[in-house]
Parts: structure tokens; C-alpha cells; sequence
């Protein structure tokens, strides 16, 4: 297959490492930014873990430890197709590196899928902050506290998560639809980084929220 | 000396090509130019700041009589959280950044724009968005909390548009973070060759500064409004002690965040004065390399002491002491560049031009400032000032003092760069002098007034504050004054203002080697950098002919 | 490079599921205040393989370290100084 020219550098930069270069620091300071946007809420977390021990583990309790693992598992595991990813495209396999982007947001979607009927659930069993919340032990109070932050943490992971997914596909669009252009290298990279930092997060909420509560 | 109303036309055959020559409010509206962004910034952030200064001189003149007859308690109440919020997010924070920053930082780097310039544009619509929220909040009633949205009082008692004021400011600050990375990154990979670090102009430093403090606190901002819109839409506890919330707890996200946004208002306004020191003393800023670590120190530090708005709120009294002492900290690199910049003028070629005005206005009145925060950084005399005129006088001798008069002395002093004309010199230098004294006869009287007692957000007192409230006040309307009169000759002088040329303050710096206006892509040629900056030599006699008015 | 990088993604992905596997176990098992230990030194153990590894930091400029740094640093001042009043209040219960 031969390659097509590449695309010229945006008119700012003088060449192709300098575009490279500020793509890439400029998806590291994003991520950054997004660190201390959850680092915020980890904050509330804490404070309210230290305070009330007792009924965020009776809170804990609630939650689906298997859900919540198995879901935990999926998003590894996207993340490594996605890191898969940007190696096939570097080595020109255009097939592998539609196959992995495809099936890392096939396994986001199916996270999704098992959050959404974990939420159901939680709101069946009266979980849900809100005037549907029917929990009724000693620490009400505080059981609540513990489920708004849940909800408020998963949510806005998932909500990351889906704007991952709509990326990849564009992603997945642009590489069929142009191919060997060497500058869609970057934004695979510079996307998979976002990819990862979504697993990343994740590999927080799920202890905090999931595990800390003991048996 | 007179204002002739004569259009010094220029020949637009004769004219080259400048970043103003395209036409079309879709030229505008669809630009990628930084020298355009900084200047739709410019006409948004004026319109935010009227409105907002509307509202200061309603109080104002409200608190001429104890009795505060000219408005309600309530209505007091939504005027100067309206007050706050417009000045402190859509005044102050974008103001030197995204104006004068977007317009000239490229250049004095030598590029020929910022490293994402969709991402420029895209900055100034949300910046709009965000402040058409703030707006329709205004119009439909506002909000009563204070610009600091204090829990619980704003999640869970207040009747007011509470949500719709916190999503303007939780949009307004992507606005930030977007420019903040976008400053980041073009000083780390758009320096043009020879343009070293230690080359760079303290301006860049000052901006780099304030971008990584943007970046870094802004999103804890956006948490903690999102945290409490939450709380207030679902009547959830998050902050609210009634449910075992920590009221406290959203004071230390809120102020994690905006103590150091105090710093992104005022680091780049240190940037402005040093750059106007050294082209109006003809002279090297004295110990460079101090004043741009300054900058970073001031950054870094800044992030340590957000206690010391929490004295009196029950934070505990080893967190209080810590603070307290990391805030006594904070004023020594603030302290480093008033001392350079006052080496800096000795011995100095000094030319009492208006930017130089503002300049010296500057460091006076923010070295005043600046050391009323020690006052206000012990533990004890916190007690006695806190929630007081004290504190909103410390504040506005920084931001007004400080912040506005950089804003106005670089906006005079980059004029002839951005509109290609001059400004009328003598009228701008009055303006100055009045803002300058309208300024301080409306805020001293405010020390005096918070020592003695008088609660700040009060819209009625008891009779012995009278006299200084009558003060401030009168002090308000020639500042008001002072601030009108650049908007009209700034104006007059697109139309009527003989053409600059491209160095008519004969300065150093590749901004005035290109010409006013300046093309489209800023340089013909990449420039490089073989001298330092500011490279002047004073003992040389004063390049400036002397300009009849 | 494209070639080595496959073997060590899968090394990583193995050590995340086994990690996150250990720490799954752990919280089942009554260890006491360890137990809270152990299962965030296994996540921030998880965090830098994505981190180290998955993102590529190793192989990215000093420039890059220094950005992923200083956001762990500035979230580091969040904790320790908002922690430092609430560990340091009177016990009320």
C-alpha cells in the first residue's frame, strides 16, 4: 500500500514534531485539570470516610461487589486494547487497529450497560438520594451522603466514558476514512491517553467506593 | 491640545495589509487570529465590567444614608453578589490573560499564534455562554449569596437563582482552563529561535504563571459548583450539616480554588509593570531572573494559604496556624519585584508617560495593599477585621489599585500596537490622575470604616460610619470618571488618533519591530532573539521627540 | 518499538487483573485498619502500571513528567492541607 502524503502542519506550527509535541503536552495538561476536578470530589470522599467509617461501610455493603469487579475488569481491559491499538497503527495494520478500537468501545458501551443496571437496581432497592431513598438504618443520614457521592463519582465517570466512546468512534471513522496520515498517529495517542486516564480513574472509584467497606 | 475632530484618514490603497483588513462580522465571528480574540475579549469584558460597575455605584449610593432607603436589604444583597461575580470572572480573570495576553503574547515570543487557536475562539464562546447564564440569572432576580456561594445558605435556604449564577461561573471557568493550556503550551513550544527562557519577557513569565495556577485551580472550582448545584437541585446533603454535610468543607474546595484566582487577577498585571518600568525607565528590570521566579513563586505559594479565608469558620486552630503562617510567606516574592521594580526606575531615563503613570500608581497602591493582607494574615487581628470594610478595602486596593491600573497602563501602552494610532496624551494623563485619586478617596475611608467595625454586605449602619461611606462615595464618582474617559478618547482615536508607526515609544521587543496594526501572521520572517531583553542603555539621550498636544 | 510493545502491554494487563484480583480478595478478609492500606497501595499500584506504562509516560520528554507530576503534587497540597484541619479537630463523638 503506498502512503499518501502527509497532511501540512497547521499554519501556527513550523513542523510536524513541534504540532506533536504541543498536541501531546496539551492532552497531559488536560488530564491534569481532570485529576483535580475528581481530586475535588476524592477530597469530600475522605473527609466524610473519616468522619462516619461505620455507615460507609454498612453503605458499602450494598453496593454489587461483582458488578462493580467484573466492570472494573471490562475497563482494563479496553484500556489494553486501546494501548494494543496505537501500536498496530504505528505498525501500518490497518484491520488489528479498526478491530481493537472497535471492540475497547464495544467493552466501554457494555460498561455502561452493567452501570446503568446497577443504578436500576440501587434505585429499586431504594438507594437512590432523593425522594425515592427509603433506606431506614441508624445512620440514614450518612448513608445518604455516602450514596450522593456514588452516584455523583460513577456519574461523572460515565459521563467521561461516553464522550470517550463518541470520540473513538469519530477516531474510527477518520482511520478507515484516511489512512496513513500522520498525523491522525497523534490523535489516536493523544485520545488513548484520555482512554487510559478514564481507567485510570476508575481504578480509584472502585476501591473507594466498592471495597473499603470490608465484609 | 485640543481634541480635533479631524479623521486622519489612511489611504486604504496605500495601506498594507493588517490583521484588521478583512471586513465582515463573520471575519470577526469565525476568526482564529489572537490579535482578534484578545480584541472580542476586549468589547465582552468592557460590557461585563459596566454592568458590574452599575451595580457598585447603585450600593454606593445606597450607603450615602445609614438608613439604606435607596434599595432593600435583599436587594443589596443581589447587587453586590452580581457585583462580585461579574467583576471577579468575567472582569478581572480574563482581562490582562485574554486581552492583552491573546493579543501579544505570540508576538513577544515571536510566533505567529498560539499553539491551538481553534481552541482561542472556542475559549471566547464559552466564556459567553457562561456569562449569558450569569445575565439571564441577573435579569430574572440574581442571586443573594456573595460572589462565595457560602453553604449551606446557598444549597439549601436561599431563594434566589443560586444554579443558574454557579453554571455561568462553572462555564466560564473551561474558559480559563482552555486558555490557561493554551498559554502553557505555546511558551513551551512556540518560541521563536534564540528566544531562551531567560530571554523571554516578563510578561510571558507573568502569563505562564497565571496559566498554570488557571489550569491547576480551576477545576476544583468547577467541582465544588457542581457539588452544590447537585445538593441544591436534589435536596441532598453535600455541605448541609443537617444531614451530617460540612458546611466548612465547601469552603476549603471554594477557596482552594479562589485564593489563588486572586493570583491569576494580579500576576499578570506585575507582568504589565514590569514590561512598562523598563521601557519607561529605558533600563534592564533590575534582577530579571528574581522577578520572573517571583512569578513562579507567587504561583506555587499561592496554593498553600486558602485557610486564611476560613479564620473565624471553624477550621481548627493548627490548620489556622499553619495557614496564617504560609500567608506571611506568600508577600515575599510579591515584596522581591516591588523592590526590583523600584531599582529598576533609580537612575533610570524615566518619561512620565500615562502608561508609566499607571505603572507607578501600581506599585504604590498595591504595595499598600498588599501589606494590609499581612495585617489581615495574623491570627488575631483577623479576629477584629474579617467580614468587615477592612477586608473588601485590602481587596480593592489589589484589584482596583493594582489589577485595573496595569490593565489600563498596558491597554495605553500596547494602544498604538493594536489600533495603529495614538492616543491623546494629555487627556489620557488626566485620566489617570483622576482615577488614581478617585480611587484612593473611595477607598481609604473603607480601611478606617472596617477598623472601626462597620460588617461589609450591610446595606444600612448605625449613623457614626456616615461620613466615610459619604466619602467613598464621592470617591466612586470621580473614579467613575477616570474610568469613563479612556473609553470615549481610546475610541475617538481609532477614527481621529494620528497614526503610531510601528515603535512610537522607540522600545524593545519584537512587538514593536513588526508594524501597527500588525499583519495577519505577525512576522514576514521568524525573528531571533540574539539580545536580552529589555536592552536598553539609559546614559543614551531620549529617543522620543517631544510631541506637540 | 511498535513490536516490543506488545509483549509488555500484556505483562501490564496481567499485573493490573492480578492486582485488582489481590485487592478483591483483600477487602473480603478482616485484616483490620491494614486492610484500607493495602487496598489503595494495590490501586496506586494499578494507577502507576496505567499510568507508567498504558500512557506511554516513560517515554515521553521531562516536560511531560513534569505536567503529570506537578497535577499529582498540586492534588497532594488539595489533601495534606485540607487534612490538616480535619485531623486536627477536637473529637467530638
Amino acid at each position: 500500500m503506498s502512503e499518501s502524503p502527509s497532511i501540512a502542519v497547521h499554519e501556527q506550527f513550523d513542523d510536524l514534531a513541534q504540532q506533536r509535541e504541543s498536541a501531546h503536552l496539551g492532552m497531559w495538561i488536560f488530564l491534569g485539570t481532570e485529576l483535580m476536578f475528581f481530586g475535588g470530589l476524592f477530597l469530600g470522599y475522605t473527609v466524610y470516610r473519616i468522619s462516619y467509617p461505620r455507615a460507609f461501610a454498612e453503605a458499602a455493603h450494598h453496593l454489587d461487589l461483582v458488578m462493580g469487579s467484573l466492570n472494573t475488569y471490562i475497563l482494563l481491559t479496553s484500556s489494553f486494547l486501546y494501548s494494543l491499538a496505537i501500536s498496530t497503527y504505528r505498525a501500518r495494520h490497518r484491520g488489528p487497529t479498526l478491530v481493537l478500537l472497535g471492540l475497547a468501545m464495544l467493552l466501554g458501551i457494555i460498561f455502561l450497560g452493567i452501570k446503568g443496571s446497577e443504578y436500576y437496581e440501587d434505585w429499586e432497592h431504594g438507594f437512590l438520594p432523593g425522594p425515592a431513598f427509603t433506606y431506614q438504618g441508624p445512620d440514614h443520614d450518612h448513608v445518604l451522603l455516602f450514596f450522593v457521592l456514588y452516584f455523583i463519582a460513577t456519574g461523572l465517570h460515565a459521563l467521561h466514558l461516553l464522550i470517550g466512546i463518541f470520540v473513538t468512534l469519530v477516531l474510527i471513522g477518520l482511520v478507515v476514512r484516511s489512512w496513513f496520515v500522520k498525523d491522525r498517529e497523534v490523535a489516536i495517542e493523544v485520545f488513548g491517553l484520555y482512554w487510559h486516564f478514564v481507567d485510570f480513574i476508575w481504578i480509584f472509584i472502585f476501591p473507594l467506593f466498592y471495597l473499603l467497606g470490608g465484609p | 491640545m485640543s481634541l480635533a475632530f479631524q479623521a486622519v484618514e489612511i489611504d486604504p490603497r496605500r495601506a498594507p495589509e493588517n490583521y484588521l483588513s478583512k471586513r465582515g462580522i463573520f471575519s470577526w465571528l469565525f476568526t482564529t487570529d489572537h490579535k482578534r480574540i484578545g480584541i472580542l475579549y476586549l468589547i465582552s469584558i468592557i460590557g461585563f465590567f459596566f454592568i458590574g460597575a452599575v451595580a457598585a455605584l447603585i450600593m454606593r449610593l445606597n450607603l450615602l444614608t445609614p438608613r439604606g432607603d435607596l434599595v432593600q436589604a435583599e436587594m443589596y444583597n443581589r447587587l453586590f453578589t452580581l457585583h462580585g461575580v461579574l467583576m471577579v470572572w468575567f472582569f478581572l480573570i480574563p482581562s490582562i490573560p485574554n486581552v492583552l495576553g491573546n493579543f501579544i503574547l505570540p508576538i513577544l515570543i515571536g510566533a505567529r499564534d498560539l499553539a491551538f487557536p481553534k481552541l482561542n475562539l472556542l475559549s471566547w464562546y464559552v466564556f459567553m455562554l457562561g456569562g449569558a447564564f450569569v445575565l439571564y440569572a441577573v435579569l430574572i432576580g440574581g442571586a443573594d449569596t456573595g460572589w462565595t456561594f457560602y453553604t449551606p445558605y446557598s444549597s439549601t435556604y436561599a431563594n434566589s437563582h443560586v444554579v443558574l449564577m454557579a453554571t455561568g461561573v462553572f462555564v466560564s471557568g473551561f474558559s480559563s482552563i482552555l486558555t490557561g493550556l493554551n498559554f502553557i503550551v505555546t511558551t513551551h513550544t512556540m518560541r521563536a529561535p534564540g528566544v531562551t527562557w531567560f530571554k523571554l519577557r516578563l510578561f510571558v513569565w507573568s502569563n505562564y504563571a497565571t496559566s498554570v495556577i488557571m489550569v491547576l485551580a480551576t477545576p476544583v472550582l468547577a467541582i465544588t459548583l457542581l457539588l452544590l448545584s447537585i445538593e441544591r437541585i436534589w435536596k441532598v446533603g453535600v455541605f448541609n450539616p443537617a444531614l451530617g454535610g460540612d458546611p466548612v468543607l465547601f469552603q476549603h474546595l471554594f477557596w482552594f480554588y479562589s485564593h489563588p484566582a486572586v493570583y491569576i487577577m494580579i500576576l499578570p498585571g506585575m507582568g504589565v509593570v514590569s514590561e512598562l518600568v523598563a521601557a519607561y525607565s529605558r533600563k534592564r528590570i533590575f534582577g530579571y531572573t528574581f522577578v520572573a521566579f517571583a512569578s513562579i513563586a507567587i504561583a506555587v505559594i499561592g496554593f498553600l494559604v486558602w485557610g486564611h479565608h476560613m479564620f473565624v469558620a471553624g477550621q481548627s486552630t493548627y490548620g489556622a496556624m499553619v495557614f496564617s503562617f504560609l500567608s506571611y510567606l506568600v508577600a515575599v516574592p510579591s515584596a522581591i519585584k516591588v523592590f526590583n521594580w523600584t531599582a529598576t526606575l533609580r537612575k533610570g531615563n524615566i518619561r512620565l508617560d500615562t502608561p508609566m503613570l499607571y505603572a507607578i500608581g501600581f506599585i504604590g497602591l498595591f504595595a499598600a495593599g498588599g501589606m494590609t493582607g499581612l495585617f489581615l494574615a495574623a491570627l488575631g487581628v483577623d479576629m477584629h477585621v474579617h467580614d468587615t470594610y477592612f477586608v473588601i478595602a485590602h481587596f480593592h486596593y489589589i484589584m482596583v489599585g493594582g489589577m485595573v491600573l496595569a490593565f489600563m497602563g498596558g491597554l495605553h501602552y500596547w494602544w498604538p500596537k493594536i489600533s495603529g494610532r495614538l492616543y491623546p496624551e494629555f487627556i489620557a494623563k488626566m485620566a489617570a490622575i483622576v482615577t488614581f485619586l478617585g480611587f484612593n478617596l473611595t477607598f481609604f475611608p473603607q480601611y478606617v470604616l472596617g477598623y472601626l467595625g462597620m460588617p461589609r454586605r450591610y446595606h444600612a449602619y448605625p449613623e457614626q460610619f456616615q461620613v466615610f461611606h459619604v466619602l467613598s462615595t464621592a470617591g466612586a464618582t470621580i473614579l467613575g470618571v477616570g474610568y469613563a474617559l479612556p473609553f470615549f478618547y481610546l475610541l475617538w482615536s481609532c477614527r481621529y488618533g494620528r497614526p503610531a508607526g510601528p515603535n512610537p515609544w522607540k522600545a524593545k521587543g519584537f512587538e514593536w519591530e513588526i508594524p501597527s496594526p500588525p499583519p495577519t501572521h505577525n512576522f514576514e520572517v521568524t525573528p531571533v532573539q540574539t539580545e536580552p531583553p529589555y536592552n536598553y542603555n539609559p546614559a543614551e539621550p531620549d529617543p522620543i521627540e517631544a510631541r506637540g498636544e | 518499538m511498535t513490536e516490543n510493545a506488545r509483549p509488555a502491554s500484556f505483562l501490564t494487563f496481567i499485573c493490573l487483573a492480578a492486582l485488582l484480583g489481590v485487592s478483591i480478595l483483600v477487602s473480603r478478609l478482616h485484616l483490620g485498619p491494614l486492610r484500607i492500606v493495602i487496598i489503595l497501595l494495590l490501586a496506586a499500584g494499578q494507577g502507576l502500571l496505567v499510568l507508567l506504562n498504558f500512557m506511554r509516560a516513560r517515554l515521553s520528554s521531562p516536560l511531560i513528567w513534569a505536567a503529570a507530576a506537578a497535577s499529582f503534587l498540586w492534588l497532594g497540597i488539595l489533601f495534606s492541607l485540607a487534612l490538616s484541619d480535619y485531623l486536627t479537630r477536637p473529637v467530638t463523638w
